[in-house]
């Protein structure tokens, strides 16, 4: 017996019994899934220059590495390179000031004094506990030192904030690797002089200049690709002096992380494949954020 | 079908020879019990029955209400009683029991009135025995402490029929007290039999309370001024263990004495109190005793062989060689031990510090040097006031002597413990995270730069300074470890002296009626168609029973020692943290 009823358009619901198995899809199937809805699109040039942030933090470390050796040859007095990164560290200071124009300083409470007390902390307790840190690890043999030492700068590298808000980035960690990692090092140098002076200029290195270096960043935007430079110009000739094998490798990774790096990101971004659909989770968005 | 109570009828030894009378005891009728007490044998006067039961009602507290339960007939003559119901019985159910003379089997019961069709048991007791004994169940002690009886459903039966028994001791049981009415139950031929052995206990035992009361007195009236209550004053008499003991004691003896009075107006109310009361008393008069005589003992034989003058000798030579080796170790460590990689300055300043501490206690070993004889025949001599003072006085001889490395324990502990904390809220820090106080748990935290840097130059001091001060920890807490191992060894025996009841075994080996641990109920052969018949026999408690309830308690409740957690979980992880441990082994508060 021929039924009158129309052939209705197939439904995707389960509660009307529409003579089809459960199964079943018709050419509709896969019409509301989204693909690739998030992404953002890289510019290689773009890349190339966000990228000197990675490499401007490892010329700092190679740069420290590079000052250690010259202290334990005793080529770089101890004396000489306070005052060199004092006066730096002014020059900086100074520049940042101006740079700010004053807006940052209202916004933080801290005033010039705090920065003066800062200072004279840190030197005080640094010179205080200086021959402890002397003489802290001298059962302990070199290569486990050095071995400490990479360690704790490749945490260094891992962890610092380079401007993403990347989950792993955590600041403190980043700090406290590379003044571990100084204070390890310190350990080996003769006098505790020297190992002062080494602490003072990690925590000039790790701990100020970033902190410029972000300035410049997001106050003169042509500024990046010309400390990125210079930077690597220093690290490298410094490199070259101690050792040719490590001049090479880091010239290497340098151009590496400058151009390879961002090229192949980019060549890869066509394989990216997102699905979004219906089935996704509901993401609450809230009205005031 | 509802389940029928089976109604069950106590029944005493004593009265099964009677002659004819009528049953008065106690009846509940929710837990379907009948217990009879006494048989008031014919001749009687009604009006004078019901003055008699009137009088126990007024004289006690009803919780056992004595009434007429039913008939008693001996003999053959049943013509009399068993048609109309006795005046007497005021309620709607009555008990008929008759027996025949000399017949060796159990009487005949029936249950006449609105228990007339329930079944019925018939449980024969001796009297004798329910009176002298007290059932040891840890009932009692809740029912004891809330002033009033528990509700009726947690009180098991056999309870309520002790209890019962025991309540009418004065009265119904007591000869003297019904004045013209004869009453057959078991004090009847009982009577007092007065024992011509115990005259002299008796004048012994008064004599010697009379004179510890005296001195108790005197003792009062010095220690009982403002200034030895004070807090210090206590605080300080029980810090060495021999304070703590003679305090112990003294309350001991206290107790012996006021208890009595203290405990009259709730006794009243109790009637329970009693034995157990003399039992407890027993047991601190026994362990006093004891106690004493023990140490008598091993002082005579100490000072038989002539062992102060020995022992001083060789603990000052044992002593001596102590202190070199001590010297040695010290400078062992500030080497290079088991090629273990200290950090040199460290290990030195710590190795003088100490070293420099035994040469003070060497100094101090050799002022004690001609005291020593004195101090060990002194302590001897303590023996007459009790083996546990004796071994109380050696637990603070022993401690005097390794004072020093108790001193050397605590330096080293504190400044591990220091130096561990110091570490953790470092570590906590170079993760950049916080220890919250308030919510007892560990947070992220926004530290600042100066923080950050000291933070974490701190840590790396610490970190490898911490190898050189637990080996230092490790060497010091081991010796330590020693001395109280020995100390919690006498620790625990002065406890058992304490706390051992030794009259409640002696009690339970010699005169186990005092002692009922439960009751045994035996069935007894019954002629056909009669109730069943049992016969109930009461156990003495055995003897695991007996030595925890007995075991006295620690009556000094002046304690403010914190409690230790003895358990070897709890050990390992004080030590692992460089907390102090104390010596277990005491008693701690309950």
């Amino acid at each position: 017996m021929a039924s009158l009823k129309e052939d209705t358009k197939w439904k995707k619901v389960l509660y009307d019994n529409q003579g089809k198995p459960d199964n079943y899809v018709d050419e509709s199937f896969l019409d509301e899934m989204k693909k690739n809805v998030n992404t953002r699109t890289y510019e290689l040039w773009n890349v190339i220059i966000e990228s000197g942030v990675v490499s401007q933090q490892l010329s700092s470390i190679c740069v420290f590495i590079v000052a250690f050796i010259y202290m334990e040859e005793d080529i770089l007095s101890p004396q000489f390179l306070l005052t060199l990164s004092g006066t730096m560290t002014v020059l900086g200071y100074i520049l940042y000031g101006v740079i700010d124009g004053g807006s940052e300083k209202q916004e933080s409470d801290r005033t010039r004094v705090d920065d003066i007390k800062s200072v004279c902390l840190f030197l005080t307790v640094t010179f205080g506990l200086s021959p402890i840190l002397k003489t802290l690890t001298d059962s302990i043999s070199t290569d486990t030192i050095y071995a400490m030492t990479v360690f704790m700068f490749l945490g260094n590298l891992l962890f610092y904030d380079y401007g993403s808000t990347g989950a792993v980035a955590s600041n403190a960690l980043s700090l406290n690797a590379a003044i571990f990692a100084s204070v390890c090092l310190a350990s080996r140098l003769p006098t505790p002089w020297h190992a002062f002076v080494t602490v003072i200029f990690a925590m000039q290195v790790f701990a100020l200049l970033p902190v410029l270096r972000r300035k410049l960043k997001s106050n003169i935007p042509l500024s990046q690709v010309m400390m990125t430079w210079l930077l690597a110009t220093i690290a490298m000739a410094a490199l070259f002096t101690v050792s040719k094998v490590g001049a090479v490798l880091f010239l290497l990774l340098h151009l590496s992380i400058t151009f390879l790096f961002p090229f192949w990101l980019i060549k890869l971004q066509p394989y990216k494949n997102n699905i979004h659909g219906p089935w996704d989770e509901a993401v609450i968005k809230d009205k005031d954020a | 079908m509802e389940v029928r109570r089976v109604t069950r009828v106590f029944f005493p030894y004593s009265c099964l020879s009677s002659v004819d009378g009528v049953l008065i005891g106690w009846r509940d009728q929710k837990r379907h019990l009948v217990c009879v007490v006494g048989v008031i044998t014919r001749p009687f006067d009604e009006q004078k029955i019901t003055a008699y039961l009137r009088k126990i009602t007024l004289a006690r507290e009803t919780r056992f209400p004595i009434s007429v339960l039913g008939t008693w007939e001996n003999g053959s003559n049943n013509i009399a009683a068993s048609t109309c119901k006795c005046e007497l019985v005021e309620d709607c159910s009555w008990i008929e029991m008759r027996t025949f003379v000399h017949n060796q089997d159990p009487p005949l019961c029936t249950a006449k009135g609105v228990w007339r069709d329930d079944p019925l048991m018939l449980i024969l007791y001796d009297q004798t025995k329910l009176l002298n004994s007290r059932l040891e169940n840890s009932n009692d002690k809740n029912s004891l402490l809330n002033g009033k009886s528990k509700c009726a459903n947690v009180v098991s039966d056999v309870d309520c029929i002790f209890d019962m028994v025991n309540s009418v001791k004065t009265t119904v049981l007591c000869k003297d007290y019904a004045d013209d009415i004869h009453i057959i139950h078991s004090q009847t031929h009982h009577g007092n039999a007065f024992k011509m052995w115990t005259f002299p206990i008796v004048i012994i035992y008064s004599l010697l309370i009379m004179s510890i009361s005296v001195c108790l007195k005197l003792s009062q009236l010095l220690f009982c001024n403002r200034l030895v209550q004070s807090k210090t004053v206590q605080r300080f008499v029980r810090l060495p263990a021999t304070g703590c003991q003679l305090i112990e004691r003294y309350c001991h003896i206290q107790y012996i004495i006021t208890v009595d009075k203290q405990l009259k107006d709730e006794q009243r109310l109790q009637h329970k109190t009693s034995p157990k009361l003399f039992i407890s008393k027993g047991n601190l008069l026994s362990s006093i005793l004891l106690d004493v005589f023990l140490g008598v003992v091993v002082m005579m034989w100490l000072f038989h062989n002539d062992y102060p003058k020995l022992v001083s000798c060789n603990l000052l030579h044992v002593l001596d060689v102590v202190g070199n080796e001590l010297q040695k170790l010290l400078h062992w460590l500030m080497g290079v031990p088991a090629g273990l990689k200290l950090n040199s300055q460290l290990d030195e300043f710590l190795g003088k510090f100490f070293l420099y501490h035994v040469y003070l206690w060497i100094g101090y070993l050799n002022i004690l040097r001609p005291f020593m004889e004195t101090i060990l025949w002194s302590i001897g001599l303590s023996g007459c006031l009790g083996l546990s003072v004796f071994l109380s006085l050696s637990m603070d001889f022993l401690s005097m002597l390794t004072f020093h490395i108790y001193c050397f324990y605590v330096y080293a502990a504190r400044l591990y413990c220091l130096q561990l904390s110091g570490l953790s809220s470092c570590w906590r820090l170079f993760r950049g995270k916080k220890w919250n106080v308030l919510r007892q748990r560990v947070d992220s935290c926004q530290y600042d730069v100066d923080q950050l840097f000291l933070g974490t130059i701190l840590f790396t001091v610490l970190l490898f300074l911490l190898p050189t001060t637990a080996l230092y920890y490790v060497v010091f807490t081991s010796f330590r470890l020693l001395v109280l191992i020995l100390d919690s060894m006498l620790a625990k025996t002065v406890t058992t002296l304490n706390t051992f009841p030794v009259f409640s075994v002696l009690l339970r080996l010699f005169h186990s009626d005092m002692l009922a641990g439960g009751v045994r109920f035996n069935v007894i052969q019954r002629m056909e168609g009669q109730p069943l018949c049992l016969s109930m026999q009461v156990e003495p408690a055995p003897y695991s029973v007996v030595l925890t309830e007995g075991k006295i308690e620690q009556l000094d409740t002046w304690r403010d020692h914190q409690i230790h957690n003895s358990s070897i979980g709890g050990l390992s992880r004080r030590l692992l943290l460089g907390h102090l441990v104390y010596p277990w082994g005491g008693d701690s508060k309950k």
